[in-house]
């Protein structure tokens, strides 16, 4: 999904090399670690976050640097959003796309939502958090804490005692 | 449509409710004998609902087609409600983490919250006792409850919405039947009310089917989207003019018992209101629509008198669909300012009388500007077509829609016949300018194959210039294509007008065989 131009920046998405153009309407991010992703304005604007700088004129022709998301994840914070606006209405498979998406580890899965949450990409958060609470049904306390390595710092009487309160919920 | 439904016990009671008033279970006709001879207070918690129905029975002839409507009222409901927001199934799975580093944990509350409230009730309750970090996510993130997920013990959810802070974003009740339940439902709707419920689902599964809801219920100001069936909906006389529903933008209620004035109440006071829908309102009732937000208006199987669509800028669709006007009865609508409106139907000849512009239309009416809705793309209509007098209203109607698009005809089924029409007819009433320039596909329902309806096909396919697709449902009366085939044959003699068009004939029970016109 993404090609190396001659100078080594990366082109992401398949649009011309440029900044800020209008013509081609492309615009340029900068990761944290100073990597360069080019996007189309429209993927782009699935970013409230960028969407309202954009509106508001506050992207220069330097591009806008996002200092809160490391460039592994904001390549994949942008291919969710080219596949998103490049057919949105072929429901199936959007389906399957998302379901291959999120078939990552957790902890990556965790830094996506960060990054979607900083970014205000709604459609993003709504499938990651789903996914993370996909991955909490049916399962009990203990079956939870293993999954995830939460540790038990209760003591016993606390978790008897948060046990009983919620009685209703444990049978 | 939420497939964790369970099968409503009221059979059992509606058939022990029928013997403590002596009657065999399933004796409608009895029933309405004892509610016709008055003594409805005898009925216990059939009475009103009967009462309403006898009422009924003695404006309309038709017996089998009133008792036809109050077997609906006994039968399992079978509503499309909104999806549920949660639910139990997984659908999107991640890997498993490769060590055991919490980093869960680490996310900020928000964000703990916004995971956990995408949970089944119980299991987002049990996240509590999962450390000390997740013990305040529960209780910090919006409520959502579906009583799905509590069942069998849904007189739980009292404990439930008692329990947590608020806010309260969502919840669906849609399986409580048990005993406890109308008496639950008051201080249910006092929380729901104080903790700023949003959407909130409310079916009743108990008898009486005509259950007061309580007046607290008119408290909900936080409501944005309502879905009520089998209520009674509390009255709105004598509340103060201030109560308000500043942000519902969606309200469906099915076969809630109203008043006029009551849903004029509602609808003058949720400014924000986009998509209206009425199921199955048997009490006669005039819809007076004003509203600067409705997009969509929707009333299905109601008896609704008139629908005077007196000034809806953004109104984009009005369907009124399987209208129940008993005999003698006509039903009105009336367009008045609708700028915007696309999706229209189904008008019944017979039975709707429909005034635009201040005129009537009839079957001679001259079309003029103020008569037209040139913004409708989508016209829909039911037809007798045994009916000369049905069919005589076609071409002024038809001309009062100059852009119609779509247009979606239903072939009536007449008990007698008044004679047919024949191909003259049609060639003689003048042009009929949305057939000949603008109507690109036609669709056909439940056609019987008839003289009078093959006469309006040819004279539709020979004279409509951009025609593009035909699609003509068959009448499930018939069983195979081979009883299809010979009316097929003067359908395949016509001359298609416009080239390109390609005619498809289906819905043959029994066979998914079709049948295209080269």
């Amino acid at each position: 999904m993404a090609a190396t131009t001659a100078d080594g920046s990366k082109v992401v998405g398949g649009g011309e090399k440029s900044n800020v153009d209008e013509e081609s309407k492309m615009i340029t991010l900068f990761s944290s670690d100073g990597e360069r992703f080019e996007v189309t304005q429209e993927a782009a604007a699935m970013s409230q976050t960028i969407h309202h700088m954009m509106e508001d004129g506050c992207v220069d022709d330097e591009g806008v640097h996002l200092p809160n998301v490391g460039s592994s994840i904001l390549a994949m914070v942008i291919e969710y959003c080219n596949r998103h606006v490049a057919s949105p209405d072929e429901k199936e498979d959007i389906r399957s796309f998302d379901a291959g998406f999120v078939n990552v580890e957790h902890h990556t899965l965790f830094d996506i939502i960060r990054a979607a949450n900083y970014l205000d990409v709604k459609e993003l958060m709504d499938l990651c958090c789903q996914t993370v609470a996909d991955s909490i049904k049916s399962k009990s306390v203990e079956e939870i804490r293993e999954l995830f390595g939460i540790v038990n710092d209760f003591t016993p009487e606390e978790e008897a005692e948060i046990r009983k309160e919620n009685q209703w919920a444990f049978e | 449509m939420d497939s964790r439904l369970l099968p409503v016990p009221t059979d059992s009671e509606i058939a022990a409710e029928f013997r403590r008033q002596g009657l065999v279970p399933g004796d409608l006709e009895g029933l309405f004998r004892r509610a016709a001879a008055s003594s409805i207070d005898t009925l216990g918690p059939l009475g009103p609902v009967t009462a309403l129905v006898a009422d009924l029975l003695n404006n309309h002839p038709d017996k089998a087609e009133v008792l036809f409507l109050f077997a609906r009222l006994f039968s399992t409901p079978n509503y499309a409600f909104l999806d549920p927001p949660v639910s139990p199934a997984a659908r999107f799975f991640a890997l498993p983490p490769d060590d055991a580093v919490d980093r869960v944990s680490r996310l900020p509350d928000a964000l703990l919250a916004d995971i956990v409230s995408r949970l089944p009730v119980k299991d987002a309750a049990r996240t509590v006792a999962l450390s000390r970090r997740w013990r305040g996510v529960w209780r910090s993130a919006p409520l959502v409850l579906v009583d799905a997920d509590l069942v069998p013990d849904t007189s739980v959810l009292s404990t439930v919405v008692a329990a947590h802070p608020g806010p309260i974003r969502c919840v669906h009740l849609t399986n409580s039947c048990t005993v406890e339940f109308h008496g639950l439902l008051k201080h249910c709707v006092e929380h729901l009310a104080d903790k700023g419920i949003q959407e909130l689902v409310l079916v009743n599964r108990r008898w009486p089917l005509d259950f007061a809801l309580p007046a607290t219920f008119l408290g909900m100001a936080t409501l944005t989207r309502l879905y009520l069936a089998l209520w009674k909906f509390p009255s709105t006389v004598g509340l103060p003019s201030a109560t308000c529903f500043p942000n519902l933008r969606e309200l469906e209620l099915c076969t809630v018992l109203m008043e006029g004035r009551d849903l004029d109440f509602i609808l003058d006071r949720s400014p924000v209101l986009e998509n209206l829908c009425i199921q199955g309102n048997l009490l006669k009732f005039h819809l007076r629509l004003v509203s600067q937000s409705l997009q969509c208006v929707r009333l299905l199987g109601c008896f609704v008198q008139e629908i005077f669509v007196v000034h809806a800028p953004r109104l984009e669709q009005l369907i009124h669909s399987e209208a129940w006007i008993p005999g003698g009865n006509c039903s009105k609508i009336k367009i008045g300012h609708a700028p915007k409106l696309q999706l229209l139907g189904f008008l019944h000849p017979r039975n709707h009388v429909l005034e635009l512009g201040n005129t009537v239309i009839k079957a001679r009416t001259m079309v003029s500007p103020s008569t037209m809705v040139p913004t409708v793309t989508f016209l829909g209509m039911e037809v007798h077509f045994g009916v000369r007098n049905d069919l005589k209203m076609i071409p002024s109607v038809l001309r009062c829609f100059p852009n119609v698009m779509t247009l979606h005809i239903r072939s009536g089924k007449t008990d007698h016949s008044t004679g047919k029409l024949n191909l003259n007819f049609w060639y003689e009433s003048g042009a009929i300018e949305c057939i000949h320039w603008s109507i690109k596909r036609l669709d056909f329902y439940d056609f019987q194959g008839g003289r009078s309806e093959l006469a309006f096909l040819k004279f539709f396919f020979e004279t409509a210039f951009v025609l593009e697709e035909v699609v003509i449902q068959l009448a499930t009366s018939f069983t195979s294509m081979e009883e299809v085939h010979p009316k097929l044959e003067s359908l395949g003699s016509i001359q298609l007008a416009s080239e390109p068009c390609s005619v498809l004939v289906t819905g043959c029970p029994g066979s998914d065989q079709e049948w295209r016109l080269h």
